[in-house]
């Protein structure tokens, strides 16, 4: 699963998209993934069966305002057991290919939208993202 | 063992047969212990005859190395007991496993590792004998090795062929030559390569699951009850979460055995082309148990080749380099877990089958050699002359060849076909590995006889 377009970034290109993005409100932005990801839940995890994985990332040219160059939820189809799916969080480090990840829950597709739509599923979101956002600051 | 003229300060500890540290006439006891690293410039003749200088710890520098060296290696013996019943209570009763080994580092590895910490501390100094035992990480090495899986037949491999899904899909004619090639070792043309690769992987992580299922459920479950202990973790709360067959989570409210762990790195080391000791979901699994939590305000760190997480669509290349770092070029192959022992102790542990481990045990040694850490008797000087001269290009192709004999391994480990590489003409045959097995036996035979009568001794001068 691709979740971000890292194809034509190298490191003087990310400098360039650093310089030249707008800087965003993470809340705002988190909530647009939130309900763009919930549509797509609801539309593509069958209650049996094989389907795709899928993220919903940040809007092309935004930056998040923490240390990282784009944020993605995703869904992962769980392996083991049919029908259910993990939903993630994922952070790209801001220089080089790899973002450091966390499994949010894991669930059929009513679990998932359930605990989406927990008030307390934006704040549990939110913490994730800044832990894995510093966490970036050790890889090497 | 000759006897050693002894300085004028410094001795010769003798820690086994033949092999010694300095140490200072007068040992410093451990509370009082603290080193400056002091350097002096040697000159060394390079391959070509040219003078190499090269700065090297002064004698009085490794003499107070030697001190704590001695007096550490004490400590992590001490240690040892309580750290082995920790590991034999956590995975002896489990049926997959075949046999645990337990040591302590010993004092020249220490003196090693305090030397390269030296060079890396803060001021290089150590200011404590605290300072000189935390570089040297994990003090107490184990190893669970894992029982192999009966042979598997044409007929059980046809069936899990035919049953194969990728992405949903039953493979396609293709897909399935491809892979028939790879489990029966067939040719297969460069192109294809990565992909008879990934679908080799997908056929056999059913059989990597079988062996180290037992392992990872029993890691999952102590790494679950150490969170419940030391950070209230809600098991009600993770049952909500969904990350957890419900069953393995209610073994920890009903189940009074299940052990704590404290686990605070993993690292899944395999070859390019060698199929990894726990297979991506499972790594996940314990990715999900530690929910990358910080441990000493650490961030916990799983390294494992990233290709197939699941998360990643990079090539090996693209990724971290602490992420390629768990991939070796020589095959080597082994599941890893730092732990901090219910007595304090660093230990490592090791998840491994009993042919890789045997494997392991002398596959290092070319590596050692190009790396001029050269520990060895004088029945390797043949074996070390031939490593030392293979270009780099040569030593990249040797090590292809490493890694097919620890696939081969591994093959029978997971009851595959499996055809024993041969040495490439190219190679001088004493670096097949049939040899280097048989040099590093004759080793350990002669160095089992030569310990016989051995205890460690200092060596004045006569």
């Amino acid at each position: 699963m691709v979740k971000y377009d890292i194809t034509s970034i190298n490191s003087k290109g990310v400098n360039k998209i650093v310089k030249g993005s707008n800087k965003m409100d993470l809340s705002q932005e988190l909530d647009k993934i939130i309900a763009k990801l919930k549509a797509r839940v609801e539309k593509e995890i069958p209650d049996t069966g094989y389907f795709r994985n899928f993220a919903e990332n940040f809007e092309k040219g935004k930056k998040p305002d923490i240390y990282a160059r784009d944020i993605s939820l995703f869904i992962e189809r769980d392996e083991a057991r049919d029908g259910r799916a993990y939903l993630g969080v994922s952070v790209l480090h801001p220089e080089i290919n790899i973002d450091a990840a966390s499994y949010i829950m894991n669930g059929d597709r009513n679990k998932i939208l359930e605990y989406m739509n927990n008030k307390d599923f934006k704040e549990e979101l939110q913490k994730a993202v800044l832990e894995l956002s510093e966490s970036l600051k050790n890889v090497k | 063992m000759g006897k050693i003229k002894a300085a004028e300060k410094f001795v010769k500890y003798f820690i086994k047969p033949g092999k010694s540290l300095t140490v200072n006439k007068n040992m410093q006891p451990f509370e009082k212990f603290s080193c400056v690293g002091k350097f002096k410039t040697i000159n060394q003749k390079g391959k070509h005859g040219e003078i190499i200088s090269k700065e090297v710890l002064t004698e009085s520098t490794l003499a107070d190395l030697g001190d704590a060296s001695v007096w550490i290696d004490a400590h992590l013996k001490s240690l040892l007991p309580g750290a082995r019943n920790e590991v034999v209570d956590f995975f002896g009763s489990m049926g997959s496993v075949e046999k645990i080994m337990n040591r302590a580092k010993g004092a020249l590895s220490v003196e090693a590792k305090l030397e390269r910490g030296l060079k890396q501390a803060p001021g290089q100094t150590f200011k404590n004998i605290d300072e000189a035992i935390a570089c040297i990480g994990d003090g107490i090495g184990s190893r669970v090795i894992t029982k192999s899986l009966n042979k598997l037949s044409e007929k059980e491999i046809e069936t899990m062929v035919s049953d194969m899904l990728i992405d949903g899909q039953k493979l396609t004619c293709k897909q399935k030559d491809l892979l028939m090639r790879a489990i029966y070792q067939k040719n297969i043309k460069p192109r294809d390569k990565e992909e008879a690769f990934r679908l080799f992987e997908t056929f056999a992580q059913p059989l990597i699951e079988k062996r180290s299922q037992e392992v990872v459920d029993g890691l999952t479950l102590g790494i679950l009850k150490e969170r419940m202990l030391n950070e209230g973790l809600d098991i009600k709360k993770l049952k909500d979460k969904g990350f957890f067959d419900e069953k393995l989570l209610d073994r920890l409210l009903t189940d009074n055995g299940i052990k704590p762990i404290k686990v605070t790195e993993i690292n899944n080391y395999r070859g390019r082309y060698g199929l990894p000791e726990f297979s991506n979901n499972q790594i996940r699994q314990l990715a999900d148990a530690l929910n990358y939590q910080r441990v000493d305000g650490k961030l916990l760190t799983i390294y494992s080749d990233p290709r197939g997480l699941g998360r990643y669509n990079y090539t090996l290349e693209e990724t971290a380099k602490q992420a390629q770092e768990s991939v070796k070029a020589s095959g080597y192959r082994t599941a890893q877990i730092n732990v901090v022992h219910q007595n304090g102790a660093l230990g490592e542990i090791q998840f491994r089958g009993k042919y890789t481990n045997m494997i392991g045990e002398y596959e290092h040694i070319a590596y050692d050699l190009r790396r001029n850490k050269n520990t060895l008797g004088e029945n390797f000087d043949e074996f070390k002359q031939a490593i030392l001269k293979l270009s780099d290009d040569e030593y990249a192709k040797y090590n292809e060849y490493l890694e097919s004999c620890y696939n081969y391994y591994n093959r029978l480990e997971l009851g595959l076909p499996a055809i024993k590489p041969k040495l490439p003409t190219r190679f001088n045959k004493i670096l097949s590995e049939e040899n280097l097995k048989a040099l590093h036996d004759a080793d350990e035979a002669l160095q089992k006889e030569l310990n016989k009568n051995f205890s460690p001794h200092i060596s004045y001068a006569a």
